[in-house]
């Protein structure tokens, strides 16, 4: 069985039933909804980001669902993300914004990892390197900053 | 949903729900890193560097005690959430002191304590301290009460009985997590009955009984004649552990407290004993709920895994969560699995599975038909060597998915190392070649980096060209299932021949068009000109 979702920029995809599943507000609304063969729309999600989606919900469709796991360090691992996932998400941002609309619980993880091992290992430079960032503090403010919070960093 | 100080498009643009999930990917040496990125990210951030206050090495203490830092905590302590107290400094810094307000001998004497420098806890985690025994009690106490938001405490310091009782069940009306891993010694019932009324979890390691007559000294007869007749409600409680001894009062003690519980409970137990678990009441009582008693003495789940592992001899078929498996729920699979028939581990995070416990399995294991351990990953993966080490029991596979660490040649490496790694891959190939009953077969390679454990290299997995010994599967006549996933496409026209004129009953081939690198033009023109079923 297959679903139509459409894009905010109008544009119809046919989705397996099951693919569209893995997001759970599509998952929810089709509940809604019973049977029917109206077409989903999407609004926040353009059709550029919403093939992206669709793709890893095909490549993840035999996946299953996830378990909460029980651990006691509230601090999760992010090194344990998929290859085919890695490059996936080499995209960009909108990605995360729409697993996060969607629903898309694995896919929101997968996004929020990537941008934490961009974070993980770097000095403050090399942050602001990655994302762009212009450094306001004066070096005086810097080193403050530094000297209030050193207790925290490994060494 | 864009923030107008956002000082980056990738970051704080996103909905604060969303960054909050990057946040816990994160622990507290990063974030002591992006707190001096600049002015946005510092007032982000310092809540979340500061909101959980532990000590993971006497050096990090010691920075942390410093003049500089005791200056910062007054500005910062409102965000700290979570208090590790873990040593005697930190204790006398944290808790509030005692100031005498009017003290004239014989007339009045009146104190106060000050107000701490921390107000907003939700949790706090007393540890071990030697000499700390009613040292601190008062002020422990006057900590609790200026943080009425508590809703997890942890207690592994000696204090006063009385006093922790009452902290306990008159000053954290929030409490949804009691750890009491102190031997405590009172009354027992007393302390159950009053436990506040959204309580989840309760932890008492080490409790010994006193009941109210021997324990008159310190509870006085009214509070403890009260708590029998106004036994509070537990409809939150969901899992329970004691440990100790009740003197001969189990039954009197759990049941009353067990039906003021509510479905909600789902483990409830304690240490393995036949004054617990051999108890007809508590039993009985237990029954109601659907539980029995647990044992909690060992390592969690992981024991009890273990021990109904090897409980069970006619073991056929294990499908488990990884979370679940620990070293020794691994020891009993591997020494119990000469039934086995269908080992399938789901998720991922397994601790304790190695690639040669999966090795010592397929070589005991006569019956193995499906073998699943997907998410092995990294250091843990089935290595060329285990899977060569020694012979396979088993003849009958269907079914297996894993994940295998080939030492593989990259194409500028000496023409030796290439037919090496070539050669290895064809002895792996060759043993699964044997295996004629099977329909799935996924091995291909996850691309870890073995010495980083950082996935992003294609180094170590099969790379299922003829060359490397994928003619090995010619006998595969049932195959209907195989996967090249993960690869860096080393597959080319000539292996799609070969599976073509080959595998007869292959329905799908799984990672060729959907995968990392895009095939070559070659393989791309010759899958639009033969359009196999497969792809």
């Amino acid at each position: 069985m297959t679903v139509i979702l459409v894009s905010s920029d109008n544009q119809d995809f046919k989705v397996d039933k099951e693919v569209a599943e893995r997001s759970i507000l599509i998952k929810n609304m089709l509940e809604d909804v019973g049977e029917s063969d109206s077409p989903i729309p999407l609004p926040n999600v353009t059709a550029a980001v919403l093939t992206k989606v669709i793709e890893y919900c095909e490549h993840h469709r035999n996946d299953p669902v996830q378990v909460p796991e029980e651990t006691d360090d509230p601090r999760k691992r992010s090194n344990d993300i998929e290859e085919w996932d890695m490059k996936f998400m080499q995209v960009d941002h909108e990605i995360i914004l729409a697993a996060n609309y969607l629903d898309i619980k694995p896919l929101l993880d997968v996004g929020c990892k990537t941008v934490a091992n961009i974070i993980k290992g770097k000095t403050p430079e090399e942050i602001r390197k990655a994302f762009n960032i212009v450094n306001d503090f004066t070096p005086e403010e810097e080193a403050q900053i530094k000297k209030e919070n050193e207790w925290a960093e490994d060494r | 949903m864009t923030c107008p100080t956002a000082p980056s498009p990738t970051l704080f643009t996103l909905p604060t729900e969303v960054y909050e999930i990057i946040l816990l990917f994160l622990n507290q040496h990063d974030l002591s890193q992006c707190i001096r990125v600049s002015r946005a990210w510092n007032k982000t951030l310092i809540p979340h560097l500061w909101c959980t206050l532990s000590f993971r090495s006497r050096s990090q203490l010691k920075r942390f005690m410093t003049d500089k830092v005791q200056q910062t905590l007054a500005k910062n302590a409102k965000y700290v959430r979570e208090l590790h107290l873990v040593h005697k400094l930190l204790y006398h810094q944290s808790l509030p002191s005692r100031q005498i307000l009017i003290s004239e001998p014989g007339i009045a004497h009146l104190d106060v304590f000050t107000i701490g420098p921390f107000t907003n806890l939700h949790a706090l985690v007393l540890h071990h301290w030697r000499g700390s025994r009613y040292v601190i009690d008062e002020r422990v106490l006057a900590l609790v009460r200026q943080n009425p938001g508590l809703k997890r405490l942890v207690i592994n310091v000696e204090m006063d009985p009385k006093v922790q009782m009452d902290l306990i069940i008159k000053y954290i009306p929030n409490l949804q997590d009691l750890d009491l891993t102190v031997s405590w010694r009172g009354d027992v019932k007393a302390l159950l009955e009053n436990l506040p009324e959204c309580i989840r979890t309760v932890k008492m390691r080490d409790v010994h009984h006193l009941g109210p007559g021997t324990a008159r000294k310190e509870a006085s007869p009214s509070e403890s004649g009260a708590s029998l007749t106004t036994m509070k409600r537990h409809h939150a409680l969901e899992f329970f552990q004691i440990g100790g001894n009740l003197a001969g009062k189990e039954a009197e003690i759990l049941v009353p407290f067990l039906k003021s519980c509510s479905q909600s409970l789902h483990t409830f137990g304690g240490k393995e004993s036949s004054c617990y678990n051999q108890n007809e009441k508590i039993t009985s009582a237990l029954s109601d709920f659907g539980l029995v008693w647990t044992d909690l003495t060992g390592t969690s789940a992981d024991a009890k895994n273990a021990r109904s592992i090897s409980l069970n001899s006619n073991l056929t078929s294990i499908n488990t969560f990884a979370p679940n498996i620990g070293p020794l729920t691994v020891a009993a699979i591997v020494n119990n699995c000469e039934r086995l028939e269908t080992l399938n581990i789901i998720g991922y995070t397994i601790r304790g599975l190695m690639g040669s416990h999966l090795q010592a399995i397929l070589s005991t294991a006569t019956r193995l038909r499906s073998l699943q351990a997907h998410w092995l990953l990294c250091g843990y993966k089935i290595s060329a060597m285990d899977i060569l080490s020694s012979d396979w029991a088993t003849t009958s596979l269907e079914h297996v998915d894993l994940k295998i660490h080939i030492p593989r040649a990259a194409d500028d490496d000496t023409a030796t190392a290439i037919q090496s790694s070539r050669d290895t891959q064809r002895q792996v190939l060759r043993r699964f070649g044997r295996q004629t009953n099977l329909r799935i077969l996924a091995i291909g390679g996850m691309a870890v980096n073995p010495t980083t454990g950082n996935f992003g290299v294609q180094l170590s997995c099969l790379d299922m060209t003829l060359e490397s010994g994928l003619d090995e599967l010619r006998d595969l006549q049932n195959l209907e299932f195989l996967d090249i996933h993960h690869m860096d496409h080393r597959v080319g026209v000539p292996e799609l021949e070969w599976i073509a004129a080959n595998l007869p009953q292959l329905s799908r081939l799984h990672g060729m068009l959907d995968s990392l690198t895009p095939p070559s033009p070659e393989v791309q023109e010759w899958l639009q000109t033969h359009r196999p079923t497969w792809t």
